[in-house]
């Protein structure tokens, strides 16, 4: 019951998101640039499935909203977790997944436009912290729906049962950002302006 | 993974294969009680095994089981409500009755994803596109791009690697140098695809991309018999969902384990009808294999 009333929110605001994407026509240089990312994104969280939690998925949608905006940052971030569960499984998660992966790849666009990401010390830190909200997240998806009445008992144990592996996806974020931001960041930069992609826009 | 390719079911039209691949796990979701579990639960079982066949099906529910433990046990252990009570640990009274509604809450996950293991097979990548590629034109090509790139992508991390093989996969290079080896294999990858993606991007240009509506390579009509079997699936959700909502298929745990409304035929009636709508796939095939081809035939 909760978990359905949770699925129809998060659709909605999946919903809003590509809405505002389809509103704005894009080109197809606007288009190809997100599904490259998103199955960058999508295989290397498939092919890194036997490490549980060590994934780049969340570097590389980090660095998509640096480069290419907000809009953008959210759709690798979802759409990378809708691909991956094609191949992964499909689940009630997988709403929550795109929801939490897109919020990541939007706010990394944001604090791009704020500027903050000058330090790295910023950088990393949102790393860290999406990778561990990603995995509250989750937690949260699963006790909606799950465990009934939510107790701080059952809070306790489902998020500290999480712990490490979340602390894993943040710290795994952090490495692949380490070594990938910088150089990633040149080349798209580079594409952006000698294409002329996501001029102007979103 | 086997699936079944050609199947009755899948003549219907895209949009009640969706109807029908989202309701009934969404169905699963809303109710708790014991027998519509056990439908549903049975019903997904029997679909994934049509579909992927026995063994698959079965190592899967296997694999999946552990959880219905850890949910039934989260369950016991930090829900006290209940009156019969298993066993005291100091002040703490475990019951019964949560463990039982862990294990009804553990069942219902593990029905929910064996329902979403069949999605695909019921409602093919293709014809999902289809659905939405009208109304969502931009979002539907950037999904069909994605599940094309994935297995290019792999071939040109295998190229890749190939290339740069000599030197990133010997074992006397020490851990630093490997993690930069494959970074370095990661970046080109990046570079390669994004230098595709534009070539892509401008020979759907150069091919007039936008200009039109999106169409689909085949395209479904809704036929007679499509809209009986969509008047079929409205009436058993409605049917169910009073059931669920209104009456007789309301179950409660706490602080008894009980039904609601103790009306047996109302509760046989909605069964029966859920378990119609859950089986659609194994009846329509049934009816085909059982000399129904008449009726087939002529009801197209």
């Amino acid at each position: 019951m909760d978990l359905c009333i949770s699925a129809i929110i998060l659709i909605v605001i999946l919903a809003l998101f590509f809405r505002s994407f389809e509103r704005q026509k894009p080109r197809p240089r606007d288009i190809v640039p997100i599904a490259v990312m998103s199955a960058i994104g999508a295989l290397g969280r498939v092919l890194f499935a036997a490490i549980p939690s060590f994934k780049p998925t969340s570097a590389v949608v980090i660095i998509t909203g640096i480069q290419f905006g907000p809009l953008a940052g959210f759709l690798t971030g979802a759409l990378s977790a809708l691909a991956s569960n094609m191949f992964l499984g499909q689940g009630p998660w997988t709403p929550w997944q795109m929801v939490a992966w897109g919020l990541i790849g939007f706010f990394a666009g944001m604090f791009q436009r704020k500027n903050w990401f000058r330090y790295r010390g910023v950088l990393y830190g949102f790393g860290m912290l999406s990778g561990i909200l990603f995995g509250w997240l989750m937690n949260a998806w699963y006790l909606v729906g799950y465990v009934n009445p939510i107790t701080w008992q059952a809070i306790v144990v489902s998020y500290s049962a999480s712990a490490v592996m979340d602390v894993t996806h943040g710290l795994a974020t952090v490495i692949f950002l380490f070594a990938l931001e910088k150089p990633w960041g040149r080349k798209l930069h580079r594409l952006k302006i000698k294409y002329g992609i996501f001029d102007g826009r979103g | 993974m086997y699936t079944r390719k050609h199947t009755i079911f899948e003549t219907l039209h895209p949009a009640l294969l969706l109807a029908y691949a989202s309701g009934a796990p969404i169905l699963a979701m809303l109710t708790n009680h014991p027998l519509f579990l056990a439908i549903s639960f049975l019903a997904a079982f029997c679909v994934q095994t049509f579909y992927s066949g026995i063994r698959e099906t079965a190592k899967n529910t296997l694999f999946m089981l552990p959880f219905v433990l850890v949910v039934a046990l989260i369950n016991l252990f930090t829900n006290q409500r209940g009156m019969t009570i298993l066993f005291r640990a100091g002040h703490y009274a475990y019951t019964c009755e949560s463990l039982c509604y862990g294990i009804a809450n553990g069942m219902m996950l593990l029905t929910v994803l064996v329902w979403f293991r069949s999605f695909s097979a019921i409602l093919s990548n293709e014809k999902f596109l289809y659905l939405f590629g009208r109304h969502l034109p931009a979002t539907a090509l950037l999904l069909s791009m994605i599940l094309k790139l994935f297995p290019e992508t792999r071939h040109k991390i295998q190229s890749i690697q190939f290339a740069q093989g000599g030197f990133s996969n010997n074992p006397k290079c020490g851990i630093k140098e490997r993690l930069k080896h494959s970074m370095r294999q990661i970046s080109s990858l990046l570079e390669w695809s994004m230098e595709d993606s534009i070539e892509t991007a401008d020979s759907m240009k150069a091919r007039a991309y936008g200009k039109a509506e999106r169409t689909s390579y085949r395209s479904y009509k809704m036929t007679a018999k499509d809209r009986r079997m969509a008047a079929f699936f409205a009436i058993a959700f409605l049917a169910v969902c009073y059931s669920i909502f209104g009456g007789s298929g309301r179950y409660t745990y706490f602080p008894v384990m009980r039904m609601d409304h103790g009306n047996i035929l109302e509760l046989t009636v909605s069964a029966v009808i859920y378990l119609g709508f859950l089986f659609t796939p194994l009846w329509m095939e049934l009816q085909l294999q059982k000399g129904g081809m008449r009726t087939w035939e002529s009801s197209k």
